[in-house]
């Protein structure tokens, strides 16, 4: 027993020795994260409390409150609606995932494969653009366009002799919206990290393949995609840890807030922070971005566990 | 050997940070002013853009102060749509504060006394604050107080704010409407209809989202409240009330009638459309600022008598840390900023001579002013060019009543906004807090329930008898019965005492 | 000089041959045209709504609050710009600060972030699993805000200072994870063992090689810092009160969110808030920051998409 223990202790410093340069590569990062990420960590435990101001500053008034056990996170599920929201989190979410993968890969490839590569830099400078207008921006010229009385889509409508939509009150078109615009919003952005993977790939793959007659579709199957895989599954990987979180602008501001478009835009965030504007009490939002984070956590052991047995190269871990 | 450069040069350049933050953090030194007395520095948060040139007005109050009272300011302006979130996070982690601008609307007054952010001023309120105790209103006072303790200095302006219809001054005019005896809702009616049939480019009922429909009611905890006038102090969920239900029956007819904009529970104010009648917020002189912004003439006559409850006395208040080093000397300041005319006016208008400067009122009006409270013998001409470089909210910083007046404005204004707080009625639930502690839970869902339903219900864009029962059974859900009956109990408690 | 010659010689055949090879490779020209068709429209929704914006910037305010939104309006007016430039201090110091935090930024951000990926996408590096798990719990946790502003104010203190804007932000989860995975598909074990065969310290070897080969990744990583911290205004919401440390983004969501907040607290605020709506700059003004904040940054995108070529392949490292 005794013996074992030494053994360890032995291997782990000859460990330490023989890491010692990547060691050092690690020091200044992980320093980062244990100043910034790691020291403010205990904030968590305001999730727990009946947070009040009895000290002289956050933490010692945090360590003084009274410990509530889970009574902060109650309120995510006392609403009659609780089902609904969660729903809606998750559902949109699985779209945003699937559709943040499929479409900036196709995009890339397009852009790889056109002709003129001056026309692709454009392409993709304009694809670019809409990353850098907030929502609120956003909204705004989303509404010159929807406005029940002088929007763009009704002048259309009426010319062809249709009575206009009020937009704004119609439910059954945003799940289409919102994930028009997110896509919209996203896909130039998602599309840079596809684009630079296909540039990293050895063109001597492909020149192989073109001496033994392979077609582009080919290529694209047998050598682009296979290539792409550890950046797309690793990518997924870590959006599936966002379920439970999401964009506050486009399920916000993009609707306007409108209360009849709630039942298909009312996600988790939107109703945490409906519910906490009228109470802000530290530790309901505590303890909400900890119930998101929690299960967003156990979604990623969980799809890392399931890649690691098929590939574990490719696994998070 | 190049990566021992570098080695070094990130070591050097990480103790260089460090050592520039600890050095701005204890540059402190004490100073003293002429009369020998040690000069301390206040941190005051207020809410608002900073502007441009208050670097130079907060020198010369600075100035002042240090001389006077031996107090430096350093104020910290938060925009308004960040107010509550940075207040939050500064008054949690107990930053170094001193004061900071708090009401019922924004940085919660309420909330944070309860929670124990700000200092009980009672005692300095015997001393340092002595003057403006005695100055200021007594209600505004009364309103400051939470479970018998007083956390805020409160400005002193219009106690209530009063539920007014605002119609176009044209229209009215045209068809001889006396519109100074419309008051309910069902007043309007009739001349709802002439415009209708008379005016087809004219929205008779202009409202938007932000429309709620006349209530009759203090609501504590929306949508849980008190009725206006009723002395038994039953708690009751407006939307059970009578009034309520009739009100939303009369709004969903003129909805269907065409009165009102089909896109009202959406809509934000379009000041293209001409409208008839719409529902503001008034106070006195109200009727020049809604006519200002819309660029026509309006006149206003209100819905019912203006109601003093908590929410409406607490609209501005600066509260004290509990941490503070120095509350003495900002009571001090407090009491400095709300009795001094020249203090009051500089942090108001800026430096005279820059971004304004005095003018006569004529002799008329100086003779039929006379006797009346709050009257100086100077009007503020601003300079137009330099006050875009200094235009603050005057009731962040103290209260309106030691101001001078524009010089477009009447001489006894603030006079008159006095009569309009004497002649204010106090809700029968004025003075009473509820502590939510117990149901934050039920609470915290009351607002997505309300804002799902709210705007369409207020603006009779949907059918009440189909919508009502769908809210009901959503605010039954969240829990709103406990919510009433802790609110019951609570109220019992408060009025035995009382 | 002739073996020189030669070389040349050949050289200028393996280019010839490869660019025949290209040529061969190529999609065929009805493929192209779909395509650029199906790309073009894609680029033009996308810019549609900034155009809109820039319209909107241009256009008279008292005809935009007559007929809203237009793609035609009726009166075009520079006024917004002159009242830009003529408060241009601001704006321009504004400009100044964002630049600098975001040069800073990316380059220290690239240093942290390109050595910690560099380890942890070394096979043999025996603490791989634990340096993951370091990092992939905060990508999920967090102390909340004001834990945050307690460490970063007290602890750190960086209240008001421009590190303030540039530390929070230089490391990521996100980013690390991804730079792994370039640096693990673009860079061979064989040229790393051959590197360390040869007495290449670990440092020496990321410098001189990986860099160079990762560049792709390398510039991915930098694109997102740089825009992350263009676009970043939370922190400066936080930690700023100094007037001359604001950055531009800031300028314009303190006027987004103060606009907004003002319209849903209409009924609280009564008068008061009309009034201080009227003195909020007009939404032409608005519109115009949106157009003067943006403009600079969409040439960073051209900048880092240089680098966007095929990484120098194993022989060019050799030589």
């Amino acid at each position: 027993m005794k013996q074992k223990k030494k053994k360890e202790k032995i291997s782990f410093f000859t460990r330490v020795k023989t890491n010692k340069e990547l060691l050092l590569l690690s020091l200044p990062g992980t320093a980062w994260f244990f100043l910034f990420a790691y020291l403010p960590l205990f904030g968590i435990l305001v999730a727990f409390k009946k947070f009040r101001l009895t000290g002289s500053n956050f933490f010692t008034s945090l360590l003084s409150s009274e410990f509530v056990g889970f009574d902060n996170f109650k309120f995510l599920f006392s609403s009659g609606d609780a089902w609904i929201i969660l729903r809606n989190t998750v559902l949109y979410n699985a779209a945003f995932i699937i559709l943040g993968v499929v479409l900036p890969v196709i995009v890339a490839l397009m852009l790889n494969e056109l002709r003129n590569k001056g026309m692709a830099k454009i392409y993709q400078s304009s694809m670019f653009l809409p990353y850098f207008l907030s929502w609120v921006v956003v909204s705004y010229c989303v509404f010159a366009f929807l406005n029940p009385e002088k929007g763009y889509f009704n002048s259309v409508l009426a010319y062809f002799g249709i009575d206009g939509i009020s937009w704004y009150t119609e439910k059954s078109m945003w799940p289409f919206i919102i994930i028009f615009m997110s896509q919209w919003k996203g896909v130039g952005y998602n599309t840079v990290v596809y684009l630079a993977s296909i540039c990293g790939i050895n063109k001597t793959y492909y020149e192989a393949a073109v001496l033994d007659g392979a077609s582009k579709w080919q290529q694209i199957k047998y050598i682009t995609l296979p290539l792409l895989k550890p950046v797309i599954t690793i990518l997924l990987i870590m959006a599936v840890g966002g379920i439970f979180k999401s964009d506050f602008g486009l399920f916000y501001q993009l609707p306007q807030d409108s209360g009849p478009l709630y039942p298909v835009t009312n996600v988790l965030d939107t109703y945490i922070f409906r519910a906490l504007k009228t109470n802000g009490e530290l530790g309901m939002s505590s303890a909400a971005a900890l119930f998101q984070s929690t299960v967003g956590f156990i979604l990623i052991m969980i799809a890392n566990k399931l890649v690691s047995k098929v590939d574990s190269e490719n696994a998070l871990f | 050997m190049k990566y021992r450069i570098v080695k070094r040069a990130l070591a050097v350049s990480v103790a260089a940070a460090m050592t520039a933050g600890m050095l701005s953090g204890c540059g402190k030194k004490t100073e003293t002013n002429e009369k020998g007395e040690e000069v301390v520095e206040l941190v005051w948060y207020q809410v608002g853009d900073a502007q441009k040139d208050a670097p130079d007005v907060i020198e010369k109050v600075n100035e002042y102060t240090e001389e006077k009272i031996g107090v430096k300011i350093k104020v910290n302006n938060v925009a308004w749509g960040d107010y509550n979130q940075k207040m939050q996070v500064v008054i949690n982690t107990g930053d170094d504060w001193d004061m900071c601008f708090t009401c019922s609307w924004a940085n919660d007054y309420l909330q944070n006394a309860q929670k124990g952010a700000f200092l009980e001023l009672d005692d300095l309120l015997k001393e340092e604050g002595k003057e403006i105790y005695d100055t200021i209103d007594e209600r505004f006072w009364e309103a400051a107080k939470v479970g018998g303790k007083t956390y805020g200095v409160p400005s002193e302006k219009e106690i209530g704010s009063c539920p007014m219809w605002v119609f176009t001054k044209e229209y009215v005019d045209k068809y001889n409407i006396p519109y100074e005896e419309i008051e309910t809702l069902e007043d309007l009616e009739p001349w709802l209809k002439v415009i209708k049939e008379n005016e087809p480019d004219v929205v008779p009922f202009y409202l938007t989202k932000d429309y709620s429909a006349p209530t009759y009611m203090d609501k504590i905890q929306d949508p849980v409240g008190i009725e206006y006038g009723d002395d038994t102090l039953t708690v009751k969920n407006v939307f059970e009330t009578d009034r309520m239900k009739s009100t939303l029956k009369t709004m969903r007819k003129y909805y269907e009638a065409g009165y009102i904009n089909k896109d009202a529970a959406t809509a934000t104010d379009d000041k293209s459309i001409k409208r008839f009648v719409t529902k503001g917020d008034g106070q006195p002189y109200a009727e020049l600022t809604w006519g200002k912004v819309l660029g026509y003439e309006v006149v206003a006559s209100p819905i019912m008598d203006t109601q003093v409850t908590n929410a409406s006395a607490r609209g501005a208040l600066t509260a004290i840390n509990k941490n503070s080093a120095h509350p003495e000397k900002a009571m001090e300041f407090l009491n400095l900023v709300n009795t001094d005319e020249y203090l009051r006016n500089l942090l108001n208008y800026g430096i005279e001579g820059v971004h304004w400067t005095k003018a006569e009122p004529t002799a008329e009006e100086k003779a039929a002013a006379e006797g009346k409270d709050y009257i100086y013998d100077t009007k503020v001409k601003l300079e137009p060019a330099a006050n875009k470089d200094y235009a603050v909210p005057y009731w962040v910083q103290g209260g309106l009543f030691n101001t001078y007046v524009l010089e477009n404005e009447p001489l006894d204004k603030w006079n008159t906004f006095k009569e309009f707080n004497d002649a204010s009625q106090e809700a029968p639930s004025f003075g009473f807090d509820f502590d939510l502690e117990s149901v934050s839970t039920q609470v915290a869902g009351f607002r997505n329930v309300l804002d799902e339903f709210g705007k369409s219900l207020y603006t009779g864009s949907v059918d009440p008898d189909e919508y009502l029962p769908k809210l009901q059974e959503k605010l039954e859900a969240t829990g709103i019965q406990e919510v009433i009956d802790e609110m019951q109990k609570q109220i019992d408690e408060w009025k035995a005492t009382k | 000089m002739s073996s020189k010659r030669e070389e040349r010689k050949k050289a200028k055949m393996i280019d010839k041959m490869e660019a025949e090879v290209c040529e061969y490779n190529k999609v065929k020209k009805p493929t192209n045209a779909v395509l650029n068709v199906i790309l073009a429209v894609m680029s033009l929704i996308s810019i549609l709504p900034f155009i809109f914006v820039v319209i909107i910037s241009l256009t008279d305010e008292q005809t935009l609050a007559m007929n809203g939104y237009q793609f035609v309006p009726e009166k075009l007016s520079l006024y917004a710009y002159h009242y830009i430039i003529s408060a241009g201090e601001n704006i321009l110091r504004s400009y100044g600060v964002t630049i600098l935090v975001t040069i800073a930024g990316t380059v220290i951000g690239l240093f942290l972030t390109g050595t910690y990926a560099y380890a942890l996408s070394r096979k043999t590096y025996a603490f791989k699993k634990f340096f993951t798990t370091v990092i992939t719990i905060p990508m999920l946790f967090s102390g909340g805000m004001v834990a945050n502003y307690l460490i970063v104010t007290k602890v750190l203190m960086l209240k008001d200072s421009i590190w303030a804007l540039i530390l929070p932000l230089c490391l990521n989860t996100f980013n690390v994870i991804v730079l792994r995975t370039f640096f693990k598909t673009t860079i061979p074990d064989s040229v790393v063992e051959s590197a360390k065969i040869d007495g290449a310290s670990e440092w020496r070897l990321f410098f001189k090689i990986v860099i160079p080969m990762a560049m792709p990744g390398l510039a991915t990583i930098g694109l997102f810092l740089t825009l992350g911290y263009w676009n970043d205004w939370f922190n400066a919401m936080m930690y700023i009160d100094s007037q001359n440390l604001i950055p531009l983004q800031y300028l314009l969501i303190k006027i987004e969110s103060s606009i907004d907040w003002l319209a849903s607290n209409k009924a609280m605020m009564g008068i008061n808030g009309i009034q201080i709506a009227q003195n909020m700059p007009k939404e032409t003004i608005k519109m115009a920051i949106v157009v003067i904040s943006t403009l600079p940054i969409i040439f960073a995108y051209p900048f880092f998409q240089r680098y966007f070529v095929n990484g120098l392949t194993i022989g060019a490292v050799k030589e």
